[in-house]
């Protein structure tokens, strides 16, 4: 009986073991997660927007049925990512996730001084390949520079619909915003932005 | 024989205890910081910048993008005040005041997740649209068929779940979760 009770005590301690190694695969294997749903949409480095759910099944779980959203998977094995977005004069937000689906960046309409955005996602080697040619930010241009945690992952949009007379504003918010690979060198961007900083 | 027997013992305990804990936490959300308010509860650790690996866990299972709780905070709720599950066919009378967000919504789906089906309008509610009275405190009805005044459609669902998303919202950074007031849920009556 005794024994028992010992071989009982050391099934819960492996049960313990069991339970802590489960948690920690799971992340590894799940086949749900948001990096593999988001690849329904299409390839990466562009912008896809969301259709709101019309049979009442969400494209996206845990959605705000009174949002808009539009999703950018980025790869930024061939370059740096350059977001070129438009912010609305309502609430708006785009936030930037690692390929665990963890968000390591944001900012909102409210964060942002005027009305257009150029946000570069890069790696720590290419953020010192552009950082050099950065001067301060331009007065209608909010222009940021962000450090990714690795190659893969994907910046999420969204924007506040607070009747139906704003889907107009969603759609143009959408249209003007693009989500692309693009290599620093050779950016127009880029070269536009020594040339405001030199002069 | 006696060996045998108790290492099959100590290996199902192992099983059951690793894989059912695992099973246990992930599905009703253990392990990760909550914030309670009421029947509200919502989950902060998926928002925050460093995860605990159940919340990771939980994020690969679902396959959700939670905003950070700094920009976001998402409350939700299956049971009214008392802790009554809700029910499609109950009306209920949800009233609340001033909360500490640049602005929140309110929305209704069945308990798996989906959205009813019809009118948008009818199962999400904006702290933009919805009627206040001078003291800014607000009443919803949440009930199976159309009622004056603000309402959300409970229409054709068995179980109800709210959400309450509050966005732009300082009480994760200020510290002032814990104590956060969210609208009471009264069931009126069932048909």
């Amino acid at each position: 009986m005794k024994f028992t009770i010992l071989w009982a005590l050391g099934g819960l301690m492996l049960g313990g073991i069991i339970h802590i190694g489960s948690v920690l695969w799971v992340p590894l294997t799940a086949e749900n997660d948001s990096w593999t749903q988001l690849a329904g949409f299409g390839p990466v480095n562009m912008l896809h927007t969301i259709a709101p759910a019309s049979d009442g099944r969400p494209a996206l779980p845990d959605t705000d049925p009174s949002l808009r959203y539009a999703v950018c998977r980025y790869d930024l094995t061939d370059g740096p990512l350059l977001i070129i977005g438009q912010v609305p004069l309502v609430y708006w937000s785009v936030a930037l996730y690692d390929r665990r689906g963890l968000n390591y960046y944001a900012l909102n309409d409210r964060l942002v001084a005027g009305r257009n955005i150029r946000l570069w996602v890069a790696t720590k080697q290419q953020l010192l390949a552009i950082e050099p040619q950065s001067p301060e930010t331009a007065a209608s241009d909010e222009r940021l520079l962000i450090g990714a945690p690795g190659v893969l992952g994907f910046a999420v949009f969204r924007v506040l619909v607070p009747g139906p007379s704003f889907e107009a504003t969603v759609a143009k918010t959408f249209e003007a915003t693009s989500c692309g690979s693009f290599d620093p060198l050779a950016a127009a961007d880029l070269r536009g932005w020594s040339r405001s900083g030199s002069g | 024989m006696r060996n045998a027997f108790n290492l099959v013992l100590a290996l199902i305990i192992a099983l059951v205890v690793g894989l059912g804990g695992t099973w246990y936490a992930l599905t009703y959300e253990k392990g990760v910081e909550t914030v309670i308010a009421g029947p509200w509860r919502a989950v902060i650790e998926v928002g925050t910048a460093a995860p605990n690996p159940y919340a990771r866990a939980i994020l690969a299972r679902t396959g959700a993008i939670p905003m950070l709780a700094t920009e976001s905070i998402t409350f939700r709720t299956l049971t009214d005040s008392r802790g009554e599950p809700l029910r499609g066919a109950c009306i209920y009378r949800l009233h609340g005041g001033r909360i500490d967000a640049r602005w929140w919504t309110l929305t209704v789906t069945d308990d798996q997740g989906r959205e009813p089906i019809g009118d948008p309008a009818s199962h999400a509610a904006t702290s933009i649209g919805v009627v206040r009275d001078q003291d800014d405190q607000f009443e919803i009805i949440l009930s199976p068929t159309a009622r004056p005044g603000n309402w959300l459609s409970s229409g054709g669902m068995a179980n109800v779940a709210l959400a309450l998303r509050l966005y732009d919202t300082p009480l994760y950074v200020n510290g002032s979760l814990g104590g956060i007031v969210l609208p009471s849920i009264t069931r009126e009556r069932c048909s």
